[in-house]
């Protein structure tokens, strides 16, 4: 059973390698990222600097070719593919930068969709159908979207600021130790973007939860406890990466 | 379970070109059951014209052709058999029974069978099953017709009903025996083959009607009323076939020689079962092609599936990428895809089914109205049950072909949406 160990960091990386292809250039070289339980860190990385990349490689998607990767204490290597994909089921929320919901589905099963792949994460949102749902709102609510009409939108027809709401919604529902968000607010209007940065800070500190975001706009990094910039950690030929 | 709910809510979000997509393989499911029953039914319809009868004997012709004037009152003889020869064969020490066939008229379109009583007795259709009247009795005046169940039921005749009988088989009014009218002595309960399309009257009949003719007109200043028919000797002079039941089936080929060396006049005597093997095996090719016509249909509406899941995949991109990042693995993905396939083409096959029920429910009475072929509207057959399972097999696996990118895409490009 895949699991997490409270007294070690959130993240641990050592000597992670990782390209797209066999013969193709290293896109990372990290010799060490560490993060720390309850952290909120940020990376920033010009556009094709490597930060998607990574984060795959964080949430278990991906496998570095050497190193190690540590999640929660659990080394991501050790695992099988299907029991990395329960980790990070369990574990993980993930924010994309845009198109983060599902049209099918309506605002409230969006947010709950983690608990159909995650049983620990149903059970921490209450379990059954009905508490469920009302730890959805509740979610909903804290991040400003509690409004009953909207609920019952179509999803697409929501925002841009609200989709990414719902998508920390989403990614914060069962309570996940380790909250990952692929810039989540490049999508945003200048002016929302801290709006949407504390909310989240809000609902990950009530949760205990660890919060790395990555972006390319450095205009939030003063907010974080902590800023990494990928450049000076990854140690690849600065040709490969593209400025965009 | 939920794999299934989030698939089918995937599929209602794009329910138009899925739509689409199970319309078509409904339209070739329906085809293809369509085809498979139509050549069920017309083989077993076929089969169950005649039984019972162990030879058919006329002049000289191909035995096809003589099985489908004789039997299905299609096409014509070429020539007719003389009284005497019928007469002697009837009497050859291995004949049991004959019933003699005079055929050529008609009435509004209906062909009409001159006979006599034995017809009754011995015309076997189906499994042995002999003939029933639903209303009256055989013919037993000279001037009296039996007519077959959907002649009564489409020209609405009853018992009583006077008829008049054209001269050839178009009803045209100057060829009209209308001065000789039959009355309606009996309607026979349905048969489901050619004698519900037919009228019978005695062999004495169809000599009164043509006496006074010659080569198929009536000679002027010659013709006769009914009554003066009544008084003339009315044994037929010629007949067009008859059929011929003997003591035993093993008798067959030695008559069947017997016949078709018959030294006064060129016969021909036919195994009605052969006969209706041979000609069943002409009709088989045209029935094969259509069957394998639409199994190709089945393939093209696979097929365009096929293409619409493929291209979906790309448009699908972000929804993989959103199922990878909160826990789905690749083959979750896989199974989506397949399932999907799966999905569609089962609702294309229920479709499809309820299609091909609706279309014989409403078409069926005009199929046996127009062509005399009757389409059950029973349960499917294992048959069809096996073409719907193929169907959803090869479904399935035509599914697999998206799966199996969309696994690879999810395992290379995990989440990342590349936006
Ligand atoms: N699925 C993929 N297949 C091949 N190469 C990729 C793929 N995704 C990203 N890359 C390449 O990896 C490098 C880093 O990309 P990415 O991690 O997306 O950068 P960022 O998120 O910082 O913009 C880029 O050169 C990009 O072209
Ligand atoms: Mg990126």
């Amino acid at each position: 059973m895949p699991n997490a160990t409270l007294d070690k960091p959130a993240i641990d990386c050592r000597d992670l390698r990782f390209r797209w292809y066999r013969r193709g250039p290293l896109v990372l070289d990290l010799p060490e990222l560490r993060v720390e339980r309850g952290e909120k860190i940020f990376i920033a990385g010009p556009s094709g600097s490597g930060k998607t990349t990574l984060l795959s490689l964080l949430t278990g998607v991906g496998v570095a070719e050497t190193g190690r990767v540590s999640i929660l204490g659990q080394d991501l290597a050790a695992l099988s593919g299907s029991r990395r994909d329960r980790f990070r089921a369990d574990h993980l929320g993930y924010i994309f930068q845009l198109f983060n919901l599902l049209p099918y589905l309506s605002l409230l099963e969006n947010v709950l969709l983690p608990c159909r792949f995650s049983r620990r994460r149903r059970l921490n949102a209450g379990g059954s159908p009905g508490a469920l749902a009302a730890e959805g709102r509740r979610l909903l609510a804290h991040l400003d979207l509690g409004d009953l009409k909207l609920r019952q939108q179509p999803v697409a027809e929501l925002s841009v600021g609200q989709q990414q709401r719902v998508a920390a919604a989403r990614a914060l529902i069962g309570g996940p130790e380790l909250v990952i968000a692929d810039e989540p607010t490049s999508s945003l209007d200048m002016d929302r973007r801290e709006a949407f940065v504390k909310l989240l800070f809000n609902e990950c500190s009530r949760q205990q939860a660890t919060l790395v975001m990555v972006s390319h706009d450095r205009s939030l990094e003063h907010l974080f406890d902590r800023s990494i910039q990928l450049g000076q950690i990854n140690r690849v030929e600065p040709g490969i990466v593209r400025e965009t | 379970m939920a794999t299934l709910i989030l698939a089918w809510k995937s599929l209602l979000n794009r329910r138009y070109t899925v739509g689409l997509t199970v319309l078509a393989i409904a339209l070739a499911v329906a085809l293809l059951l369509g085809v498979e029953r139509l050549r069920y039914e017309a083989r077993s319809g076929f089969t169950a014209t005649i039984s019972g009868t162990d030879l058919i004997v006329g002049a000289r012709s191909s035995p096809v052709q003589l099985l489908l004037y004789s039997v299905f009152r299609m096409g014509e003889a070429t020539n007719n058999i003389s009284w005497r020869s019928y007469r002697q064969i009837a009497d050859h020490p291995r004949v049991q029974w004959t019933v003699p066939l005079s055929l050529g008229d008609s009435h509004r379109g209906y062909p009409v069978l001159a006979t006599n009583q034995d017809y009754f007795k011995y015309y076997r259709y189906a499994d042995a099953r002999p003939l029933e009247l639903s209303q009256g009795e055989p013919f037993s005046g000279v001037f009296e017709a039996v007519l077959g169940n959907e002649v009564a039921r489409e020209l609405s005749y009853e018992l009583g009903r006077e008829i008049v009988i054209a001269h050839g088989a178009d009803d045209v009014a100057f060829v009209r025996h209308d001065d000789m009218p039959f009355t309606v002595r009996g309607i026979l309960a349905p048969t489901r083959t050619a004698v519900d399309r037919t009228i019978h009257i005695s062999l004495e009949g169809f000599e009164a009607i043509h006496l006074g003719w010659q080569a198929g007109v009536p000679l002027p200043g010659r013709q006769v009323s009914p009554d003066e028919a009544r008084q003339r000797d009315l044994t037929p002079r010629q007949i067009t076939a008859f059929l011929v039941g003997l003591d035993s089936r093993a008798a067959s080929f030695q008559l069947q020689r017997y016949v078709n060396d018959y030294p006064r006049e060129a016969l021909t005597a036919i195994l009605p079962g052969v006969a209706l093997h041979q000609l069943w095996d002409l009709l088989g090719m045209a029935e094969q092609a259509l069957l394998l016509v639409s199994w190709f249909v089945v393939g093209v509406g696979l097929l365009g599936m096929l293409s619409a899941q493929l291209s979906n995949l790309e448009a699908r991109r972000r929804e993989m990428a959103i199922l990878r990042a909160v826990g789905a693995g690749p083959r979750y993905i896989l199974l989506l895809i397949c399932g999907e396939a799966l999905m569609l083409a089962l609702l294309g096959a229920v479709l499809g089914t309820a299609l091909l029920y609706a279309l014989l429910f409403f078409a069926g009475p005009l199929i046996e109205a127009r062509f005399g072929l009757f389409i059950g509207i029973g349960g499917l057959r294992p048959t069809e049950l096996t073409y719907l399972g193929i169907v959803l097999l090869a479904g399935l696996f035509s599914g697999l072909v998206p799966a199996v990118r969309a696994y690879r895409q999810a395992v290379v490009n995990g989440i990342n949406m590349r936006l």
